[in-house]
């Protein structure tokens, strides 16, 4: 008898579908509702947290900046000390987060949006022209002193 | 009756994506075994493995439905979903063993394995060991390859879809997968039709 003869024949498909568990269990549609409406919600809060640090972030780099431009004798800085620098962004990072706040905080979202979006000037004119583009800004964001002072008086009020 | 039940899988996916419950879970309960008995293939006949990877390819599925355009058939469109889904869960599988490893022999005994338990019962026959034993020693797309020429007969037109590969590749993949699997049915004492 040939070794062939001596093997058992296996229907190669049906004892591959035999794997399969048995009694088979049911989908379970309940689960998976509940893991994507949580999903869901965490993507919501992802989405949330991101606009909530944006503009803390561009206060950041604003701070950063003057304090880089400050420590360049040659150049103009509209702030009178980079500790001040330093102080106003944080102060107006407070005023941002404060409900209901306008003037530095409007102005700072404004800044955030436009200018740190990735296709924004900031990113686009990284290099020669980052200094003059932030100077003006901060010559812009400051010149309206009323607007500013109503700002973080309101923020302290609260 | 209403007339989903009758309906195309491409009109079940197209209403699913657009946010139809009923739509989603008829067809998935008309594609749940087969998807089933993919998994099982794909990760080697471990049962809870396969229930695990079948859910997950459900999951996968739900979120997916809204990219099917149905240029292609739909379960070209959801093997290449179960594809992803059972090497994820080869994948955790592999990590909780290394995890598993660094216990000692005596909590390792107290733990669940793939290849003890109730699954046993799955594979009460010398025949279906032994395929379970020959597709362990395959890689996993050289099982899913076998599976879905074999067991379901998918033409080369839809390996190709589903694998991502050029014909060539899946042709000279499958023969290599074959051989292998006949080699080692053979040490065992099966010759495979």
């Amino acid at each position: 008898m040939s070794s062939t003869e001596s093997r058992a024949r296996m229907d190669l498909a049906s004892s591959l579908r035999a794997l399969a568990p048995a009694p088979a269990p049911s989908p379970d549609f309940a689960a998976l509702y509940a893991a994507e409406e949580a999903r869901e919600l965490l993507r919501r809060r992802r989405r949330t947290l991101l606009f909530r640090t944006l503009p803390i972030a561009a206060c950041l780099v604003m701070a950063l900046t003057a304090l880089g431009l400050k420590s360049r004798p040659r150049q103009q800085s509209p702030f009178v000390s980079a500790s001040g620098a330093v102080t106003t962004a944080t102060e107006a990072a407070r005023s941002l987060l404060a409900p209901g706040l306008g003037g530095g905080g409007s102005a700072l979202e404004q800044f955030a949006s436009s200018t740190l979006s990735p296709r924004g000037p900031f990113f686009e004119q990284r290099g020669g022209g980052l200094e003059s583009l932030v100077s003006d800004y901060i010559d812009r964001l400051w010149g309206d002193e009323g607007a500013n002072d109503a700002a973080l008086t309101r923020s302290a009020e609260l | 009756m209403d007339d989903l039940v009758a309906a195309s899988d491409a009109r079940l996916a197209a209403q699913a994506a657009s946010g139809d419950r009923r739509a989603f879970e008829l067809l998935a309960t008309r594609w749940w075994e087969r998807m089933l008995r993919y998994a099982a293939a794909a990760v080697a006949g471990d049962a809870q493995l396969a229930e695990e990877a079948a859910q997950d390819a459900l999951m996968r599925l739900h979120r997916a439905l809204p990219r099917f355009r149905g240029d292609s058939a739909f379960g070209t469109f959801l093997y290449r979903i179960c594809r992803n889904a059972a090497i994820d869960a080869l994948r955790s599988q592999a990590r909780r063993r290394r995890h598993y490893a660094a216990l000692s022999e005596e909590e390792e005994a107290r733990l669940p394995s793939a290849h003890r338990g109730p699954e046993e019962s799955l594979l009460r026959h010398d025949e279906g060991r032994a395929l379970r034993k020959a597709l362990d020693r395959l890689r996993p797309d050289e099982r899913s390859l076998i599976f879905l020429k074999e067991a379901e007969g998918m033409g080369m037109d839809e390996l190709v879809r589903v694998f991502g590969l050029p014909e060539g590749t899946v042709k000279s993949r499958l023969f290599r997968a074959r051989a292998k699997l006949r080699t080692m049915l053979e040490e065992d004492g099966y010759v495979i039709d």
